[in-house]
């Protein structure tokens, strides 16, 4: 396992450097050497191999919990407070009475 | 939820809030800081369509309708938060203090910043709303600027082209602040939860 550390810190850039090929990733199609870099990097480098796998959870986390919580009805003090909903009911009148 | 029907129900202005108020607030509480900027940008949203009733147009629902219009209210809420934060965010240098400056192993983890082990993490346990609560608390932390992109992007989904439009900035700049994000708010989930567990 050393000697694959090793090699690594030898052939890819830094953790510095692979983390944002990571992030990027995400975002848009990385060139072939950039691919490889991550592929051979993230074999000898265990942090960055947790990095990635956790940016990508954290993505799926934010797309499941968002999609639920759009689909779902109001519940538990999830929708306007009562304060607010007076004061935007009043406003309403307000203006359909003028 | 509202059986929508329209002509009866829709039809009048007065019923909007009771119908679709909880709605237009769930969608903008997790696009935007602060409970209060939510309800205020939904106070907007009923006093714009109110003004412009007449340019309705039937072949959309009320709903559909109303959301376009708070749709266009967070953008501004999001260019103006962008605009006034003074926070510049270093293009260049990219350094995130995740690792080590200088020295033969510069560009390595600080050993005491590296990524920990999220086998514990939830999964299917971790309710959404919880969730979503902490990330925008996460979020919170953030420079404005960072946390707006991220929010455009992977909240509102906006297409990165239009985002880099908006606030002029250039697509590379984009990659930086998106990578700030991420990072800052994977050490900051990874924080809060291990704070938790």
């Amino acid at each position: 396992m050393k000697f694959i550390k090793t090699v690594t810190d030898l052939v890819t850039p830094p953790c510095e450097d692979i983390t944002r090929l990571i992030s990027k990733s995400q975002d848009t199609e990385l060139s072939l050497k950039e691919k490889w870099q991550v592929r051979i990097h993230i074999i000898g480098c265990k942090l960055c191999y947790r990095y990635q796998q956790q940016i990508k959870k954290m993505n799926a986390l934010l797309k499941k919990s968002k999609e639920i919580f759009e689909k779902k009805d109001v519940e538990d003090g999830e929708g306007l407070s009562r304060e607010a909903y007076k004061k935007i009911k009043s406003d309403i009148d307000k203006n359909l009475n003028k | 939820m509202a059986r929508s029907s329209k002509q009866t129900e829709d039809d009048n202005p007065q019923e909007w809030l009771d119908h679709h108020g909880d709605y237009l607030f769930r969608y903008a509480i997790i696009r935007v800081s602060g409970r209060e900027t939510a309800e205020d940008l939904v106070q907007e949203t009923f006093l714009a369509a109110l003004k412009n009733y007449s340019s309705f147009d039937d072949k959309s629902s009320i709903r559909t309708w109303l959301t376009g219009i708070l749709r266009h209210k967070i953008m501004d809420y999001y260019r103006h938060i962008y605009k006034s934060d003074k926070h510049n965010v270093d293009f260049e240098g990219g350094n995130l203090d995740d690792f080590i400056e200088s020295g033969i192993h510069k560009g390595r983890w600080r050993p005491d910043r590296v990524p920990q082990n999220w086998s514990e993490w939830p999964d299917e346990s971790l309710h959404e709303s919880e969730f979503l609560r902490i990330l925008n608390k996460c979020l919170d932390d953030l420079p404005d600027r960072i946390a707006t992109v991220f929010r455009m992007s992977q909240l509102e989904e906006l297409d990165t082209k239009f985002i880099c439009k908006e606030l002029e900035i250039s697509t590379t700049n984009y990659w930086v602040i998106m990578h700030r994000a991420r990072s800052g708010l994977r050490r900051c989930l990874e924080i809060l939860w291990l704070d938790k567990s």
